[in-house]
């Protein structure tokens, strides 16, 4: 089992560990010679909300090298607080971070080569940083975090959910507002109600015994339906679409705001909502990270 | 009768800031009594027996405001906080650079909406968003929340539709009505006031953050011009001495407190520059609870003025101005705070 690579984009990598770590303490990464999945299964969030992520390696990483008996993959589980304290070090070191003088200690200019290692019985993951002190002399910093490999009885164990057929797709406000609006909105409820139509309108709603308070959006795109979706006989375009679901849920979608401020939703009526965070440009996606947020049943009224 | 299809009141504006501050002012409990009158709001918030809190709010906060009286008075009692909370959607109804939880005697500070606004979790994830947070919550932003408020009458919930760009989203809240509580809303009488100043907000904004936040009884003292030189400090300097000398000719307003490590003293001479006015006819003193008096403090936020009075008996009304809007006429106003409360019982 052999992994090695350059991670080419440190703040990218960063931002994604940030948005996993409001859902969970721990994530699985499934290592492919294609792509990077990040997983948080169901069992690992508090709110239910799980997220199943897939990044094409060119995305993220550079002079990418990976070998196993597992058709060339490794599954690993990592504590993504070690995770992204790493990831804090070595963002700051590569120079991406805006602010200077943030951490004037940190080193600049520098490369981050990742590998997998092992300590005695225990598999590790050596974050290489090399890069020049503040008065130019090259230094090289490793982190080692422990990792854990995860056996093929435990990755068959992890699933994706199945959900139904969406019976919507909308592509979401800028992500950030829609963070901020739903911050406020947890003041006044626990639990939001998400709707849409076919006229691109979406809809929050809470109920509390004070007030009801409905905020909505008017001409969104619905993403074209893809070829398989053709035969299902389509609704009336102003037929909302409606699931509830807990604000805390949404909101741990919603620091993902920090990758990317593009996302789809879809919604299965009374069941989930499924929330794909693009990264990069829509049609050149360098990859996707899908929230899937449970559905709360409530009693019809 | 003839106007019971339309509803009592409709109100528009364009920027709720104003609106919202008034109201964030006397956000001392969940619920408050809200009357509307031709005048515009009067919303009232009250502690049993203790402290009655006002904010009038006048018409010309409005770009429309149409009343149409009903039958029976138009008030109606609803949770202040959700208001708040709805007016702030958008954040854009939040205090500007407010120093929330520095505030006088910070006991019991509650969050309110749009005051120091934290993401729910508050984790140390959220610490780095802090800057983007705080360009949708500052006042200065040039987005502005636009509202559209209905209440068709008794029954009826109390509507707001706001939005803050034309192509953005819209939100509608409909605020559950109660009938009111009773309200004791002691009147205050002028002809037995005791003292009568007024002096800008600012000094006595100062005073309140200054007080000892371990204080639980502020004392109101006043003394009014010509009254005899205080005894002569051995220890103290020429220049104390001939301030004592000066205040006492001219007579002074002064704030203390006593908390766990001392005793703090705010004096506000008669000066041209500190007081507006300045009437007493006989020494005043008078106590208070604090945290009563640190309630004050949020409804100073931005305020111009206040105005205070004093009952013989004790009792207090303080007064606070919100600056003057524009193309508002002599002698109105553009919202005022009224906080009354009774003193407490002497000390041994």
């Amino acid at each position: 089992m052999r992994f090695r690579t350059a991670i080419s984009n440190v703040a990218l990598l960063h931002k994604i560990a940030r948005s996993l770590a409001a859902l969970a303490r721990s994530c699985t990464i499934r290592l492919s010679e294609e792509q990077v999945h990040f997983i948080v299964p169901a069992n690992e969030s508090t709110t239910g909300v799980q997220v199943w992520s897939r990044v094409n390696v060119p995305t993220l990483f550079d002079g990418y090298k990976i070998e196993s008996n597992a058709q060339n993959e490794i599954w690993l589980e990592l504590h993504l607080d070690s995770l992204l304290k790493v990831l804090r070090s070595a963002d700051s070191s590569v120079g991406s971070f805006n602010d200077s003088g943030r951490n004037t200690s940190a080193l600049s200019d520098a490369d981050v080569i990742l590998k997998l290692n092992k300590k005695g019985a225990q598999p590790i993951w050596a974050f290489e940083i090399r890069g020049y002190t503040a008065s130019r002399k090259q230094m090289s910093i490793t982190h080692e975090i422990n990792v854990k490999i995860l056996s093929p009885k435990r990755q068959q164990e992890l699933n994706e959910p199945l959900c139904p057929q969406p019976d919507i797709h909308i592509v979401l406000p800028n992500l950030l507002e829609l963070r901020n609006l739903v911050s406020r909105l947890s003041h006044v409820a626990d639990d939001v109600r998400i709707s849409a139509n076919h006229e691109g309108t979406l809809e929050l709603s809470v109920n509390s015994s004070r007030v009801n308070l409905t905020t909505s959006w008017k001409d969104l795109v619905n993403p074209t339906s893809t070829a398989d979706d053709e035969e299902r006989v389509s609704p009336p375009s102003q037929q909302m679409f409606s699931t509830t679901v807990a604000i805390k849920g949404l909101l741990k979608f919603l620091t993902s705001h920090l990758v990317s401020g593009t996302a789809i939703m879809c919604i299965c009526e009374n069941h989930c909502v499924i929330a794909y965070v693009y990264i990069g440009e829509l049609n050149e996606t360098g990859g996707v990270l899908t929230f899937f947020i449970p559905g709360k049943t409530v009693d019809d009224e | 009768m003839a106007n019971s299809d339309l509803p009592v009141l409709i109100a528009e504006t364009n920027d709720v800031r104003p609106f919202a501050r008034l109201l964030r002012g006397i956000g001392l409990k969940h619920n408050a009594v809200m009357e509307i009158s031709e005048a515009g709001f009067a919303v009232t918030v009250e502690e049993v027996r203790t402290l009655c809190a006002i904010a009038w709010i006048p018409t010309n906060l409005f770009t429309s405001f149409t009343y149409n009286p009903p039958s029976t008075p138009a008030t109606f009692e609803l949770s202040l906080d959700a208001l708040l909370q709805c007016l702030n959607i958008f954040g854009n109804a939040g205090s500007s650079a407010m120093s929330s939880g520095a505030g006088g005697g910070g006991r019991g500070k509650r969050r309110w909406a749009g005051e120091g606004e934290v993401g729910p979790g508050g984790g140390g994830d959220d610490v780095e968003d802090v800057g983007e947070r705080r360009r949708g919550g500052g006042g200065g932003g040039e987005k502005r929340t636009g509202m559209r408020m209905e209440w068709k009458g008794l029954g009826y919930d109390l509507s707001i539709l706001l939005s803050d760009d034309a192509r953005g989203p819209t939100t509608t809240c409909n605020l559950k009505t109660l009938e009111p509580e009773e309200l004791m809303n002691a009147q205050f009488d002028p002809d037995q006031t005791a003292l009568y100043l007024i002096m800008k907000s600012e000094w006595f904004r100062d005073a309140l953050l200054d007080l000892p936040p371990s204080s639980t009884r502020i004392t109101l003292l006043a003394t009014p011009p010509k009254e005899s030189v205080p005894p002569h400090q051995p220890d103290a300097t020429i220049s104390s001495n001939g301030r004592h000398r000066h205040r006492a000719e001219v007579g002074q307003f002064s704030i203390q407190s006593e908390g766990d490590f001392g005793m703090t003293e705010l004096d506000y001479p008669n000066d041209k520059e500190v007081m507006d006015k300045f009437d007493c006819e006989k020494r005043v003193s008078f106590s208070y609870h604090s945290s009563h008096f640190a309630l004050l403090h949020r409804a100073l936020h931005q305020s111009v003025k206040i105005c205070l009075q004093i009952e013989h008996s004790g009792f207090l009304c303080v007064q606070i101005m919100m600056p003057l809007g524009e193309g508002v006429p002599v002698g109105g106003h553009s919202g005022i705070l009224e906080f009354k409360m009774h003193a407490l019982e002497e000390e041994d």
